[in-house]
């Protein structure tokens, strides 16, 4: 896949896999992984990049004794995933488009 | 390796960016290995699992702004002696010049490349100019009954302009990998900025 295209695709895939509830490092990983490829240190930049643009929240819960990441979604980070679901509407239909072509062509 | 191993190998690489970051980086890595550890993994599967600590410090040190770099860099991490401030403020009147020349040879330096491609672009497109010229003047030669001296022409202004398509097609070429180039220099700066100096533990 393109890299650019992917670096996108992977910030609305920690968005959407934190949207419905708050969730840390390692869930995001196991919950993104079987549609895109993710790793712990591609993980890091992204969840940095999200915090600084206010899509999401950090809060520190204790677990087993020790403090785990919290990731809540923000009203920015909702508004980037409903704006992808938009685009892709329109990048879904001249997918349509493309594809139809060809069958006629066989 | 275990996972204090790990760490400290970790933080050792990231001595070059703040110390805010830094810690926040080996929080987070920390966290992934306990995850992890708890999910069935053991400690060396767990730290295996995260990857080469080079490769990962490079990242986060790639993804730090270099203005971020650069204070933590030229923070003293201990105070300066009275000796080395008189030093350094007496000194002035030497590094300071010859740090600015420094800086200007390497940009003009850098000027004269763009320059020299700049020169790649015009050849071509003198090129094309006189290739486009020797056509006209076929045309009117053809007007005025010299065929002969007319397929000369034609001859000379096909050469002139496949010889414009090649050079501009390397100008364009030198161009992107000067930019490519200019990248990576940057890229390599930064990361030799955020490396610890031998020595200053």
């Amino acid at each position: 896949m393109d890299i650019q295209i992917k670096r996108g695709l992977l910030d609305v895939c920690v968005l959407a896999a934190i949207k419905n509830e708050d969730s840390y490092g390692y869930q995001i990983i196991k919950d993104i992984k079987p549609y895109i490829e993710i790793s712990e240190s591609t993980l890091y930049p992204i969840l940095r990049r999200l915090e600084n643009a206010d899509m999401l929240t950090v809060k520190s819960v204790e677990h087993n004794g020790r403090l785990r990441k919290y990731y809540r979604i923000t009203q920015n980070g909702l508004d980037r995933l409903k704006n992808f679901a938009d685009e892709w509407k329109e990048i879904m239909a001249i997918y349509n488009f493309v594809t139809r072509e060809n069958d006629e062509n066989e | 390796m275990n996972k204090q191993e790990f760490l400290d190998a970790l933080s050792e690489r990231l001595q070059g960016i703040p110390m805010e970051d830094r810690e926040k980086s080996l929080e987070y890595y920390s966290e992934m290995i306990d995850d992890r550890t708890e999910d069935g993994l053991t400690e060396e599967q767990a730290v295996k699992a995260m990857g080469s600590v080079n490769e990962i410090a490079d990242r986060i040190i790639t993804d730090t702004p270099v203005e971020k770099i650069l204070k933590t860099k030229v923070t003293p991490k201990r105070k300066l002696s009275a000796l080395e401030i008189t030093l350094i403020a007496v000194g002035f009147p030497i590094w300071f010049p010859i740090g600015i020349s420094l800086i200007s040879v390497i940009f003009t330096l850098y000027i004269v490349l763009w320059v020299l491609i700049l020169c790649i672009y015009i050849t071509a497109f003198s090129f094309a100019v006189s290739g486009i010229a020797t056509i006209i003047a076929l045309v009117m030669s053809i007007f005025n009954g010299q065929a002969l001296w007319g397929l000369f022409l034609l001859g000379c202004g096909m050469v002139l302009l496949g010889l414009a398509i090649p050079v501009f097609i390397g100008a364009l070429k030198a161009t992107f990998g000067f930019i490519h180039l200019t990248g990576m220099c940057f890229k390599g700066i930064k990361s030799s900025l955020a490396k610890r100096k031998d020595g200053a533990k």
